[in-house]
C-alpha cells in the first residue's frame, strides 16, 4: 500500500496517465513547431518571388518603353513573369498562413505551389537559358518538397485514423 | 524402437511390412485437392501417359529424332534409354498439334460447357501493380513471341487426350514416396498432371505439357507408444498401430519453385485446413500450384537479368527513406513497395476451390497410389523432359524433368533432401527437442568446467609472468628477459580474455537453454507460424480499390501509350519531348483519379520535378557544390571541436 491508500495498480494507471499528459503537449508542440517552419519556408519563397518581380520591374526604363507605340519583348516577357510569379507568391503567402494557423488542408496546397515552381523552372530551363533566378527558385522548391515529405512533417499532417495505422505497420 | 526405414531390410516379409505400412502411411493423411472452376487436367497416373506419349532427344543444333513413337513407350523403357550422346535432350511428347477440324470441334465443345464450369478472371491482374510492371510485362509477351514456345493448340489437343484417357478409365491416381531423413519420416505425394496450361487457358507465365507437383507431410516417431501388440494373433504387423506411433508434426506444398520456411506451416496451424486426418490443398487453376487457402495469388516472375539495376535502385530507395527520412505511403498495390518489384512480372494464381475435389469422400475418391523408388528405372534412370522440350531460353515452357531431377539434370533438392528443402533441417521432432537440449546443456556444463579449469590455470601464470615482469623493471641488464615476458603476458591476457568471453556466452546459452527446456516440460511451444518470414496469402477484397474502369485502364494503358508514341513521332515529331511529358502527365493522371490517389499523384509528380531540378543544379553548380559541401562538413567540424573545449 501507498501514504495516499492507493494499490499498486492504481498507481501504475496513475503513472501512465502522467506519462500520457506529458507526452501529448510535446506531440503537438513539435507539430506547431513542424507547422511554422514549413510557413517561414513558404513565406520566405514568397518573399524572394517578389524581390524577383521587384528586380525585374525595376531594372526597365518605363519611361522609354512608354513612349514606345508597342511595348517591347522584354516588357512583355517581364509581364508575364509578374502575372504567374506574383499570384504564386501571394499563394505562397496564403499558404504559410494557412500553416502558421496549423490548417491541415495547407500541406497539399504547398506541395502544388512547388510542382507548379518546378514546372515553370524547369521548362524555363530547357526552352530557353535560364536566367539566374531559376537556379535560386529551384533550391528553394528543392529545399522546401524535401522537408514537405519527411516523415515527422508527413506523419504531423496525416489524421489520426491514418497515423495509427501507420504506426501499426 | 529403430524403425524398419532406418535399416536396410532383407526377408520378404519386412519388404512386405515396409509396402504395407508405406501404403497405409500415404492412404491415412492422403490430402483432398480442390480445384478451381475451369480446370482441365487433374493427377494421373504416369503409365496411362506413357501408352501415349512418344520419346525422342535432340542434339543442339539439330533437329528432333523420335527415338519410340506413341504406344511404344514403357516405363521400363524409359529408365533405359540412352542414345550416347551426352549433350541429347531427352522429352517425351504427349500430343501432336490439332488440325482445323480438331480444333473446331475442341472449341465448340468447350463453348457448350455450362457456364458455371468455366473460369471467369475476376479482378484484372495488370491493375494489381504499377506502370514499370505493366510495361515489363507487355515485354515480356512480346519475348514469348520471339523465343520458343509450346505451340497454341498444344493445350486443346493435350486436354483432348486426357478427355479420352479419362473416358476409358475414370481414375485419380497420385505417386507416394515414404523416406526417413534427419529423424523425421517424410511423406511425399506427388501429383502428375499431363498438362500446365496456366497461360493459355489463365493468363499466367507459361504453358508446359507434364506437370509435377507436390505435398509433403513431415512424421515423428512417438516416443510414447508401447511397442507391444505390434503384431496380431497370426503374426502379421498390426498396422494401425503401428501408424500410431507416427503423429504428422508439419506439412508443406509446392508452389512454383519456392523453399524454405515459409513454405511449410505447422499441422496445428489453423491455416492448415483439415478433413480429418487428410489436408486440404487448394490447387491453383492451369499452374497446379498448391496453396493452404482459397483464393488469389499474385505471384511475380523474377528476371534475373534486371537483378544488378534492381539492387541498385533498392539502395536509393533505402537512402531516400532512411538517411532522407522521406516519407513512404501505403502501398496502394499488393506488391511490397520495393523497387526490385518494378522488374517482376505479375501473374495470378487462382487458387479457388470452387471447383472439382478429389480426396477422401470428395467428388471424386482417390485410386490406389503408386509407390515411388530410387529403384525403378523410369525415376532414377530417366533424367530427361517429360513433355515437349519448347527449347525455350528461360525453361518455363519447357516440360519438367522427373520427380528426381531438374530440367537441367540436376537432382532436385526436394528428393535428396526434403527435410532441408521445407526449413526443417534446423528443426528437431517435438520428442527429440527436449532431448536435444538437455544434451546440449551437459555439454555446455562439462566444457564451463573445462573453461573454469583453463581460466584458472591461465590467469595464475598470468599472475606470476606479471609478478617477474614487475621485479626485473629495476634490472636494466634484464630488459630482454622483461621484454620477452612482456611479451607473453599480453598473449596470456589475450587468451584469458576471450576464454572469459566464451564462459560468460556459455553461461548465457545456458540460461537461455534452462528457461527453454522449462517451456518444453510445461508443454509450451512457440507460436506455429513463428518459423514463417513472408507468408504467401491471398488478395483480401479490400487490398484491392481499383473498379472495374481501372482495370481496363490498366490493361489498355501500355499497348496505348506505345501507339501514342509512334503517333507522336510521326506527325509530331518537334514536340516529341513535351507530347511525351502530356501524355505521360495525363496517364498518370488518368490511372490516380480511377484509383483516387490524386494527392499521391502529385506529391509523386513534384518530387519527381524536384530530383530532376537538383540534378540540374549539380551539373551547372558541381564545383560550387563541392566547395560549398566540403565549407559546410568543415564548419561542422571546427563547431564540434570547438564546443568541446567550452564545455
Amino acid at each position: 500500500m501507498f501514504p495516499n491508500g492507493a494499490d499498486f495498480n492504481e498507481k501504475d494507471l496513475l503513472s501512465q496517465q502522467l506519462s500520457l499528459q506529458e507526452t501529448m503537449p510535446v506531440e503537438l508542440r513539435a507539430r506547431r513547431w513542424t507547422l511554422r517552419v514549413i510557413a517561414l519556408l513558404l513565406a520566405g519563397q514568397a518573399i524572394i518571388l517578389l524581390a524577383i518581380l521587384w528586380l525585374g520591374i525595376t531594372s526597365l526604363n518605363w519611361q522609354q518603353e512608354f513612349r514606345k507605340v508597342m511595348l517591347s519583348m522584354t516588357v512583355r516577357e517581364t509581364l508575364l513573369l509578374g502575372g504567374f510569379l506574383l499570384p504564386m507568391a501571394l499563394w505562397g503567402l496564403a499558404t504559410a498562413m494557412e500553416l502558421w494557423q496549423a490548417r491541415r488542408r495547407a500541406w497539399l496546397r504547398a506541395m502544388m505551389a512547388q510542382g507548379m515552381l518546378l514546372l515553370f523552372c524547369l521548362s524555363s530551363y530547357f526552352v530557353q537559358e535560364g536566367e539566374w533566378f531559376i537556379y535560386l527558385l529551384m533550391l528553394t522548391c528543392i529545399i522546401i518538397v524535401l522537408y514537405l515529405n519527411t516523415y515527422d512533417v508527413r506523419l504531423s499532417f496525416t489524421s489520426r485514423e491514418q497515423k495509427n495505422r501507420i504506426r501499426s505497420l | 524402437m529403430t524403425f524398419a526405414f532406418r535399416s536396410p531390410v532383407e526377408s520378404k516379409k519386412t519388404e512386405y511390412v515396409l509396402s504395407e505400412l508405406e501404403l497405409a502411411l500415404l492412404r491415412r493423411y492422403e490430402p483432398v485437392l480442390r480445384f478451381a472452376q475451369g480446370e482441365q487436367f487433374f493427377p494421373i497416373d504416369v503409365e496411362r501417359y506413357i501408352q501415349r506419349a512418344s520419346l525422342w532427344y535432340q542434339h543442339p543444333g539439330d533437329d528432333a529424332v523420335c527415338l519410340l513413337s506413341s504406344g511404344e513407350v514403357t516405363l521400363d523403357k524409359l529408365g533405359r534409354v540412352d542414345v550416347g550422346r551426352p549433350d541429347a535432350v531427352y522429352f517425351l511428347k504427349f500430343t501432336d498439334p490439332l488440325d482445323a477440324t480438331e480444333l473446331a470441334a475442341y472449341q465448340s465443345l468447350q463453348k457448350q460447357a455450362p457456364r458455371e464450369q468455366n473460369f471467369a478472371t475476376g479482378r484484372g491482374r495488370l491493375a494489381r501493380v504499377g506502370y514499370v510492371s505493366r510495361f515489363v510485362d507487355a515485354l515480356f509477351n512480346v519475348a514469348l513471341l520471339a523465343r520458343g514456345r509450346v505451340p497454341g493448340d498444344t493445350a486443346a489437343a493435350a486436354a483432348l487426350t486426357y478427355d479420352h484417357i479419362l473416358t476409358r478409365d475414370e481414375a485419380y491416381t497420385y505417386h507416394g514416396r515414404v523416406i526417413h531423413e534427419a529423424g523425421w519420416v517424410v511423406i511425399q505425394y506427388w501429383f502428375f498432371y499431363v498438362y500446365n496450361n496456366w497461360r493459355s487457358g489463365f493468363f499466367g507465365a507459361n504453358d508446359h505439357e507434364a506437370d509435377w507437383e507436390l505435398v509433403s507431410i513431415y512424421l515423428s516417431e512417438r516416443a510414447d507408444q508401447p511397442l507391444s501388440g505390434e503384431t496380431r494373433s497370426d503374426n502379421e504387423p498390426d498396422l494401425n498401430h503401428l501408424l500410431d506411433r507416427f503423429r504428422p508434426e508439419w506439412i508443406a506444398y509446392a508452389a512454383h519453385d519456392y523453399e524454405g520456411d515459409d513454405l511449410r506451416r505447422r499441422w496445428d496451424d489453423p491455416e492448415v485446413e483439415k478433413i480429418d486426418q487428410h489436408p486440404v490443398v487448394y490447387v491453383a487453376a492451369g499452374s497446379h500450384a498448391a496453396y493452404f487457402r482459397k483464393g488469389e495469388y499474385l505471384t511475380e516472375l523474377e528476371l534475373t537479368f534486371l537483378q544488378p539495376l534492381a539492387k541498385v535502385l533498392d539502395w536509393l530507395q533505402q537512402f531516400w527513406y532512411n538517411q532522407l527520412r522521406q516519407y513512404q505511403d501505403e502501398p496502394d498495390t499488393e506488391v511490397p513497395e520495393q523497387a526490385s518489384n518494378l522488374f517482376r512480372i505479375p501473374f495470378v494464381d487462382y487458387a479457388r476451390g470452387d471447383g472439382f475435389s478429389i480426396g477422401p469422400e470428395q467428388d471424386k475418391e482417390w485410386d490406389l497410389p503408386r509407390l515411388l523408388r530410387p529403384e525403378q528405372g523410369w525415376v532414377s534412370g530417366y533424367r530427361g523432359l517429360w513433355g515437349l522440350y519448347a527449347r525455350d531460353p528461360f525453361a518455363g515452357e519447357d516440360a519438367p524433368a522427373g520427380p528426381m531431377y531438374n530440367r537441367d539434370r540436376t537432382m532436385r533438392r526436394v528428393w535428396y533432401d526434403p527435410v532441408g528443402w521445407a526449413g526443417l533441417d534446423k528443426v528437431a521432432p517435438i520428442d527429440e527437442e527436449l532431448r536435444l537440449v538437455v544434451s546440449q546443456q551437459v555439454h555446455l556444463k562439462d566444457r564451463q568446467i573445462e573453461l573454469q579449469n583453463a581460466i584458472q590455470q591461465k590467469a595464475f601464470e598470468l599472475r606470476n609472468l606479471g609478478i617477474a615482469t614487475r621485479a626485473m623493471r629495476r634490472q636494466p641488464h634484464l630488459h630482454r628477459l622483461q621484454a620477452e615476458y612482456t611479451l607473453q603476458m599480453n598473449g596470456l591476457s589475450n587468451e584469458v580474455a576471450k576464454l572469459r568471453e566464451e564462459l560468460a556466452a556459455d553461461q548465457a546459452l545456458l540460461q537461455s537453454l534452462d528457461d527453454y527446456a522449462a517451456l518444453l516440460r510445461a508443454g509450451v511451444r512457440e507460436t506455429p507460424r513463428a518459423h514463417i518470414h513472408h507468408a504467401h496469402t491471398p488478395t483480401a477484397d479490400e487490398q484491392f480499390r481499383a473498379g472495374r474502369l481501372a482495370e481496363i485502364w490498366a490493361a489498355a494503358s501500355i499497348g496505348l501509350m506505345l501507339v501514342v508514341l509512334v503517333g507522336l513521332f510521326y506527325f509530331a515529331q518537334h514536340y516529341l519531348v513535351f507530347g511525351l511529358s502530356v501524355m505521360l502527365a495525363l496517364f498518370a493522371f488518368v490511372e490516380a483519379t480511377f484509383r483516387g490517389r490524386i494527392v499521391r499523384m502529385v506529391t509523386s509528380v513534384t518530387i519527381g520535378l524536384a530530383v530532376v531540378a537538383a540534378l540540374i543544379l549539380l551539373y551547372e553548380f558541381f564545383w560550387l557544390t563541392m566547395a560549398v559541401t566540403v565549407v559546410v562538413i568543415g564548419s561542422y567540424l571546427l563547431w564540434d571541436n570547438l564546443r568541446e573545449l567550452w564545455t
